[in-house]
């Protein structure tokens, strides 16, 4: 019995994992016990929470592995320093002192960390350092069902790595190419996403929603100024035009001037100029993905991908790698961002340092669906609705399937808790709201007044596995709402003869399942599988026995700016502060409209 | 829950009011309600204001499920708005400014807030039954009435047994700069406070933007028609008197500890040179910015 505790913190998304003899068997992200999203501090409460479920001490842990090296970052961060000065010297006296405090010496931090929290510390217990792009291509093939694949990991930026090409091989990763920093694809995106007014490092996706209402006018400025791509994909970006390698902005005046306005200030309105700016860095990046994608067939001739890094949550980019076929198979890690790092570690450590081997199971991962987080009995949920006073109803399994199926079919939207919470960004049916699709105003509705969320922003279908190609043009699964694929032309609604201009076009019906049809007639799939979450999956297809179709609205159970739910109070809260109609926690139903009585 | 006849508009209680100076004040608040919302809140932006609230932040944890809880004087009831936001709480926002009110009611109507219920009525009158709350509210509102520890005294009455009470009240030193800054304003008027009121200055850097809030300042702080000022010791009096025990304050009664962490945690009473201390130390901290206004809390016995 060999545990070994994988870490990601300090950066943005920390996260803790713990694999047990190489089986990944518990993970979860902190901001979902701190309730402070992207919490980037030590995953203490994660770690409590994964040592409780396994019902083991700190003391039984054989390994921690951290998923990066200080050391390698800080001297990135000297170096640039340097190769910049004198500019950036207030970004540098702000960074140093928190590094030399807080981040450089991490691995006494740590351990005072826990030694703070667990008093059975083993005296023994020492710290192990992955690196940050290694942590990140682990994650990606490590848990995928293939015993050998090109891993491709590409994210803002690691230690100096930004972007690396990997081969995975049985139980070995053997790192064949890298861009390092300032050259960077996640922060060439992530720079646009503060210039089009949203938030970095939790934004992107925002900026990836938008980018259908515009037009890609700005491609060509992009390719001509800010960033040089060669034919196999890789790049150089011009530093002339941005400000994140020293500076406190991820632009600067340059990048301004390029494209004629100043960045756009949160909560003010988002002009046809940003959705045109959104569609053309969409519209480079997937470029630039596709081009190192097929460079990478070519030159390695492998039949299956492996994807991670934050730019692998790029759906639209996934999505048309699997569309062109390039790779046989495709298999990208759901936690794709920092938080998946803390997996990557631990299966590093376990396969490379231990030299452990490895089997892939044929056609399925070992993510277990993702479903790796706390979790609630019925018995233990209306303890917790008793406790702080809640009025539900108890039923059976079917009754409960039964009941839901029936409400959402008639127009109300639930708050669904089910088994363990998911690990990564996405609700996968554990922590899910769920609608009708087939309502037109649903996607208004739950933007509005219960995401209470830009009204934009699109909602992903959950699907049945076996359904997914009577609906969409897509032929494969994809259970971690990955990939984004369009719609069959039979379920479409030809837009009418008016022609509608950026947001309008949310006027339009689309499709005969319009709440999940994005205005370009996209929409990210979730296919649910029977075999990885059977309540979900005997819900929509309760749902289709009553109104033909096979999928549900699925978003994340959470308001805007919050982290999705984990216990259940933070799902009686949310259904409080928001207009849901329903909330299901296991067999348990409750009604808005009888919390008041 | 309420012992004297009330006309009811949906979630609204209207009760008779008699008193003159009350009638004063609801005149004074029905020009300027206080504080007014913003266009396009909703409650989800009234939610992360009052998140950013060190007092009301602790308040609606300490409050959590299922409690009963009354505001005494809510104004535009944005506090109990926020509270009952998100919670199967029983709010009753207080007041007795019918129009203040009816913004509150307009607010949770649009939003949906389904567990606060407004009360039209004055304090005096008691029209609220004995033990019906876990716990109660009356901040920046006993200063403002005929006599504030008649009204402070119907407080404890409408609690249950070990509900908590939170009072806050002008401070007689930690007010000190307000009042010569109030003396000055008869004289000089808004030209002079808009430079010496750290709070209207910082509001009058986007005095467009600011408008209304300046207004409101200016309403509150400088012509309300009835003001007191009052001491810890006093409160610790009142306490005494109605078997409440002190539990903390806002600013702690402890030198060594300007705001305590946790607002709900038995602290000290420490001794009357250190209260005052503390208290004449309000005119050089954002007490004295904000109009010296302290917090007491307290629990029945």
């Amino acid at each position: 019995m060999t545990y070994v505790l994988g870490v990601s913190a300090f950066y943005h998304d920390s996260a803790a994992a713990l694999i047990l003899n190489g089986e990944i068997i518990s993970a979860a992200q902190e901001e979902r016990f701190t309730r402070k999203k992207h919490d980037s501090s030590f995953p203490i409460n994660a770690i409590k929470f994964l040592l409780k479920d396994n019902k083991i001490e700190l003391s039984s842990i054989d390994y921690i592995v951290f998923y990066e090296k200080p050391f390698l970052k800080f001297e990135r961060l000297l170096e640039t320093y340097l190769a910049f000065a004198p500019s950036g010297f207030k970004s540098f006296k702000m960074a140093i002192p928190i590094w030399l405090r807080e981040k450089l010496f991490q691995k006494k931090f740590i351990l005072d960390k826990l030694k703070e929290n667990f008093s059975d510390i083993n005296k023994k217990t020492d710290i192990y350092f992955s690196e940050h792009h290694l942590s990140h291509a682990a994650s990606a093939f490590y848990p995928s069902p293939f015993q050998e694949a090109i891993i491709l990991t590409a994210d803002g930026v690691g230690e100096w790595t930004t972007t690396s090409i990997a081969l995975g091989k049985n139980n070995s990763i053997e790192i064949l190419d890298e861009i390092n920093f300032p050259h960077s694809l996640g922060l060439l995106y992530s720079a646009f996403t503060y210039y089009t007014g949203f938030e970095v490092n939790g934004g992107e996706y925002k900026l990836m929603g938008l980018a259908p209402y515009g037009n890609p006018i700005y491609k060509d400025i992009i390719l001509k100024h800010l960033i040089e791509v060669r034919e196999d994909g890789s790049f150089k970006l011009n530093m002339k035009y941005f400000n994140y390698a020293t500076g406190l902005t991820m632009t600067n005046n340059n990048f301004d001037e390029l494209f004629g306005n100043k960045p756009r200030k949160k909560d003010s309105k988002i002009e046809k100029f940003h959705m045109d700016i959104a569609s053309s860095i969409q519209s480079v990046t997937e470029d630039i993905i596709l081009k190192i994608v097929r460079s990478l067939k070519k030159k390695y001739k492998i039949d299956n991908l492996c994807l991670a890094g934050g730019v692998a949550l790029n759906c639209v980019a996934n999505g048309k790698i699997i569309k062109e076929k390039i790779f046989k198979d495709v298999w990208i890690q759901p936690a794709a961002g920092d938080a998946g790092g803390s997996i990557g570690a631990a299966l590093a450590f376990w396969h490379l340092e231990l030299k452990k081997d490895r089997k892939a199971k044929d056609n399925q991962d070992s993510m277990k669906g993702s479903y790796l987080g706390t979790k609630y009995s019925n018995d233990e949920a209306n303890k917790e609705l008793d406790r702080i006073g809640a009025v539900y109803e108890k039923y059976n399994y079917e009754e409960m399937i039964d009941i839901v199926a029936k409400e959402i079919s008639k127009g109300k939207s639930a708050g669904w808790f089910q088994g363990k919470m998911e690990f990564g960004p996405r609700a996968l049916g554990a922590r899910s709201i769920i609608a009708d699709p087939r309502d037109e105003n649903m996607q208004k509705n739950l933007n509005l007044k219960i995401k209470f969320r830009e009204s934009f922003r699109p909602f992903a279908p959950a699907i049945l596995k076996e359904k997914v190609q009577e609906w969409f043009d897509f032929k494969l699964t994809s259970p971690y709402m990955l990939v984004v694929a369009n719609i069959l032309d039979e379920k479409k609604i030809k837009f009418s003869d008016k022609s509608y201009e950026g947001l309008e076009k949310l006027k339009e019906k689309r499709s005969v399942i319009p709440a999940v049809t994005h205005v370009d007639y996209s929409a990210r799939i979730q296919t649910v599988d029977k075999n990885t979450n059977y309540k979900f999956y005997d819900l929509i297809k309760k749902f289709e026995h009553i109104t033909n179709c096979p999928i549900l609205v699925n978003t994340s159970f959470n308001v805007r700016d919050e982290p999705i739910v984990n216990t259940v109070e933070d799902a009686f809260k949310c259904f409080m502060s928001t207009d849901l109609d329903l909330l299901v926690i296991e067999n348990s139903i409750l009604k808005k409209e009888e919390q008041f009585k | 829950m309420f012992k004297k006849k009330f006309k009811k508009i949906d979630n609204l209680f209207k009760f008779e009011i008699s008193d003159n100076v009350t009638k004063n004040v609801t005149a004074f608040y029905d020009f300027a309600p206080f504080p007014n919302y913003k266009n396009h809140q909703n409650k989800h932006s009234l939610n992360s204001i009052g998140e950013n609230n060190f007092l009301f932040k602790q308040l609606k944890k300490f409050l959590g499920n299922n409690s009963n809880f009354i505001e005494i004087g809510s104004g535009t009831s944005q506090v109990s708005n926020y509270l009952a936001y998100g919670t199967n709480n029983k709010i009753y926002a207080f007041d007795p400014t019918l129009k203040s009110l009816e913004m509150g009611q307009l607010f949770a109507k649009n939003n949906n807030i389904n567990n606060i219920f407004f009360v039209n009525a004055d304090i005096y009158d008691d029209v609220i039954e004995s033990n019906s709350f876990d716990v109660a509210l009356c901040s920046g509102v006993l200063h403002h009435t005929r006599d504030p520890y008649e009204s402070f005294s119907k407080i404890p009455k409408i609690l249950k047994k070990n509900g908590y009470v939170i009072i806050g009240l002008y401070n007689s030193y930690g007010r000190i700069r307000t009042k010569i800054r109030r003396m000055f304003y008869k004289y000089f008027g808004k030209k002079f406070v808009i430079f010496f009121d750290p709070i209207l200055r910082n509001l009058n850097k986007d005095p467009k933007k600011n408008a209304e809030k300046i207004k409101s300042w200016i309403n509150d702080q400088y012509e309300h028609p009835v003001e007191s000022t009052h001491s810890f010791d006093e409160v610790l009096r009142w306490f005494e008197l109605h078997n409440i025990e002190f539990i903390n304050s806002i600013p702690s009664c402890d030198c060594a500890t300007s705001v305590p962490s946790d607002i709900f945690k038995k602290s000290g009473i420490t001794n009357k040179m250190e209260r005052i201390f503390q208290q004449i130390r309000m005119n050089f901290n954002s007490f004295g910015d904000e109009g010296g206004l302290f917090i007491f809390i307290g629990k029945k016995w």
